[in-house]
């Protein structure tokens, strides 16, 4: 079976946050379920007051 | 109007006493006090009192590359005096930007209990004037804190940055009272279920693509380690949260068991694509053996024709 759409998906998300990010609005959801299953680490700027997000190192290796 | 919030997590653990080792002694990864005296507050400095059960650690919660640059937190945590193992009080302060300036308080924790098998619960105060600061995911970097002091990640890795995995956050915020917060936690297990049955499967459905099998197995190593957790938490507090223990045993043992399916699965998988891959590679020996040994008998084909035949 080829890659499935929805890990096409959960992999253009490990892309984009691989250095880390601030989450952006649309992201919440997917991003929560692949922090929940460690492919990615939540993190929180206190100054900004701003959720962040970054890939974690399992996760780097389904884009690498 | 400065807000309270009453949580409850729990410390993933095997053992049933998180407080076997001292996790304090680690010189590597706190510090005394007098070291970052300068940085703190007078007015907290002389409220901390002796240095011997106060602990600092500098940290970034952020994990946005640019915050690194000027966004750096002091967490400083207070021992309970009589048993230095037991954390009492977290605080964490942030630069304020100017250099040589204190750091000023973001926010702090009183922990009201605190038990050996893990169970927590604290409160967690903003300063005043400041409601905004201590929103869920702010909650959940707290829990995350205290949790990697206590529990060593035996079922899953660290990220790059030496900081546990963002998986495992058993912790209730807000509920009315213990026993909903025991229930809450389950209900978190419960929903994981869910999450890592889809991406397994679907991970394991990829042929050809070693990755997917790494991250599969690794998966389904983190996704048993975290239900054995379960299993433990039911046993630990399902009395106190009013909970059929039996029917949660039952639940997460299942669970176990559809991972070492799953596991099955990728070996039988694994052995079919290394066989498939084993005869192509023959198939591709026997091509190139004709080809070797049909070259081998025109060279002497023509050798023959070349410097025998002539006459």
């Amino acid at each position: 079976m080829a890659v499935c759409n929805s890990i096409i998906q959960d992999e253009t998300i490990l892309t984009y946050y691989r250095d880390g990010k601030d989450i952006r609005d649309d992201d919440v959801e997917i991003v929560n379920e692949l922090s929940s299953i460690g492919l990615m680490k939540k993190g929180i700027s206190l100054k900004r007051k701003v959720v962040t997000a970054k890939t974690s190192t399992l996760g780097l290796k389904l884009i690498s | 109007m400065q807000r309270d919030i009453i949580c409850y997590g729990w410390i993933p653990n095997l053992t049933g006493d998180i407080f076997l080792m001292d996790p304090f002694k680690n010189k590597k990864k706190f510090f005394s006090i007098d070291q970052y005296s300068n940085r703190i507050p007078v007015t907290f400095l002389s409220e901390f009192g002796s240095s011997e059960n106060v602990k600092v650690r500098p940290k970034i919660f952020s994990d946005n590359k640019d915050d690194i640059k000027n966004e750096n937190e002091l967490i400083v945590y207070i021992l309970d005096k009589e048993d230095t193992k037991k954390l009492v009080k977290w605080y964490v302060f942030i630069n304020s930007g100017d250099v040589g300036e204190a750091y000023k308080l973001v926010a702090y924790i009183d922990i009201i209990e605190f038990d050996e098998k893990g169970l927590i619960k604290f409160v967690a105060h903003e300063p005043e004037n400041d409601n905004s600061t201590i929103t869920n995911e702010f909650l959940n970097q707290i829990y995350i804190d205290i949790r990697d002091i206590y529990h060593e990640h035996t079922h899953h890795d660290g990220d790059s940055d030496g900081d546990a995995a963002d998986s495992l956050i058993p912790l209730s915020i807000d509920s009315k009272d213990e026993a909903a917060a025991i229930k809450g936690i389950l209900v978190k297990f419960q929903t994981k279920i869910v999450t890592y049955h889809k991406r397994i499967k679907q991970y394991i459905n990829v042929i050809d693509k070693s990755k997917y099998i790494t991250v599969a197995v690794e998966k389904i190593r983190q996704a048993s380690g975290e239900y054995l957790y379960a299993q433990n938490f039911v046993a630990f507090y399902g009395d106190r949260g009013n909970i059929n223990i039996t029917v949660y045993q039952q639940l997460f043992s299942n669970v176990i068991q559809s991972m070492s399916v799953f596991l099955e699965e990728l070996n039988a998988k694994y052995s079919h694509e290394t066989s498939v891959i084993t005869k192509r590679q023959n198939k591709l020996l026997l091509v190139m053996t004709i080809a070797l040994v049909a070259l081998t008998l025109a060279t002497i084909i023509l050798g023959y024709f070349t410097y025998i035949k002539p006459n």
